[in-house]
């Protein structure tokens, strides 16, 4: 019998799942370093219909510019499609001496808004599939 | 869990206990009178501390545990297991206080300690929670033997996310903000306050402003109204600035001949622990050493 139920909404993920997660940068994200020492993202642009008809006319930007601060920077850093929501969280929890649960609050909720704005994905693995062992 | 993982020390309302260190408070309820409090490892939630207000005929603390049991009986579900309880038993360090100390094992595994604090009259009941198999009972021991739920010296002890402080008994915690990288909280009593701050990422703020800046910045709404004079200090080996002041006069100007209110601030920056805290009170009197005595009992790193 055919699944039906493609339109349910997803099982949310364990909290076991969230942490073993590995977070990946968008390739399509191009990324410069300022003068302060900042993360500057380059976010290309893809016009709708609406926006190519505006452009003839008026300047339509084809790039977004984000600047991460500090932490920010650092925290992208991390992405790099090895390390898991928890390496993140103990990486940044052990640089700037935050008290682990600190780290994860703000760790978990930056991740999640990079993730909505499409410049990093998330890997999660399946519960019936452990994790290959990679470097830490 | 081994005996020789480093442990750290919780203390909320007026109840303080040790934990793991890699335990954390993973959701606080209610207030000094009735309240909950979860503290989770990574992972799974380890341990619960209710309390609650008893009335002057408060029962015995065996009888508070036969309720309980009663209860939790109630909640499970059809068809499930006996649960196995193991009960009467006493902790050492708990000795003189009505406490009984119980295992339930079924639907979820605890093991768990009820008492009656005498001073307050709030039932406290404390529960650590293990899986099938991982029953830690030394490691429950130790966190029933560090309860703590009676003041030292008119001082009760707060203690979260790696702060710990103490502040007078009487006085009531009237606002708290636990934020990543900033905790606050603010007691009052009558109109004296006491304000502790910790601030996280101390390094990266003062590269934008200097410490009495930030002071500035941070306590501005408590210092505002007093005449306040800073000085750069030296506070237990740390930069530190120190303020103080009277009330000004333009904020009562009808009371010329009334006691104005005296305010008094301490921020120093541990560098070792990346850390910026602050006390603020406000007395009647000159020459209260209450923030003294508060920053004194705030080990920074």
């Amino acid at each position: 019998m055919p699944n039906l139920a493609f339109w349910r909404r997803a099982k949310p993920l364990s909290r076991e799942q969230s942490l073993a997660s590995v977070p990946l940068r968008n390739e399509a994200v191009q990324v410069e370093q300022t003068d302060a020492g900042e993360t500057r993202l380059i976010i290309p642009l893809r016009p709708n219909r609406w926006a190519r008809l505006v452009a003839r006319v008026l300047y339509v930007p084809k790039v977004r510019r984000i600047v991460l601060d500090e932490i920010g920077s650092y925290v992208w850093g991390l992405c790099d499609g090895k390390r898991t929501v928890r390496d993140i969280i103990h990486a940044l929890a052990a640089r700037y001496k935050l008290h682990r649960k600190e780290a994860e609050v703000s760790v978990v909720a930056y991740l999640r808004q990079l993730a909505r704005k499409g410049l990093i994905g998330i890997a999660v693995l399946r519960a019936d599939k452990p994790r290959a062992q990679t470097d830490p | 869990m081994s005996g020789q993982e480093a442990w750290g020390r919780l203390g909320w309302q007026g109840i303080s206990l040790d934990v793991p260190e890699d335990w954390c408070p993973g959701r606080l309820e209610g207030d000094r009178g009735n309240g909950y409090l979860r503290v989770e490892d990574e992972t799974h939630a380890r341990l619960e501390l209710r309390w609650e207000t008893l009335g002057r005929s408060a029962p015995p603390a065996s009888a508070l545990v036969d309720n309980y049991l009663r209860q939790t009986r109630k909640k499970l579900p059809r068809g499930a297991p006996e649960p196995r309880v193991e009960r009467g038993r006493t902790i050492r360090e708990l000795a003189g206080l009505d406490h009984e100390a119980f295992t339930w094992r079924g639907g979820f595994n605890a093991h768990s300690v009820l008492l009656v604090a005498p001073e307050s009259r709030r039932l406290v009941h404390v529960r650590v929670f293990f899986e099938e198999g991982k029953d830690d009972r030394s490691l429950a021991r130790r966190i029933f033997g560090s309860l703590r739920v009676a003041p030292r010296d008119g001082m009760e002890e707060w203690a979260l996310f790696g702060l710990s402080f103490q502040a007078p008994q009487a006085w009531r915690l009237e606002h708290s903000s636990l934020q990543t990288g900033r905790l606050e909280f603010l007691f009052r009593a009558g109109n004296d306050e006491l304000e502790v701050i910790r601030h996280s990422l101390a390094e990266l703020t003062l590269r934008k402003g200097s410490l009495e800046q930030w002071l500035r910045t941070t306590l501005a709404k408590g210092l505002r109204g007093y005449n306040v004079t800073a000085r750069a200090a030296d506070y237990r080996g740390h930069p530190a600035v120190r303020c103080e002041g009277v009330q000004s006069l333009k904020v009562r100007p009808l009371s010329l001949f009334a006691r104005r209110r005296h305010l008094t601030a301490l921020a120093w920056h541990c560098a070792s622990s990346d850390k910026i805290l602050a006390v603020r009170c406000t007395t009647a009197t000159a020459g209260d050493h209450l923030a003294e005595r508060c920053a004194g009992s705030i080990a920074c790193h």
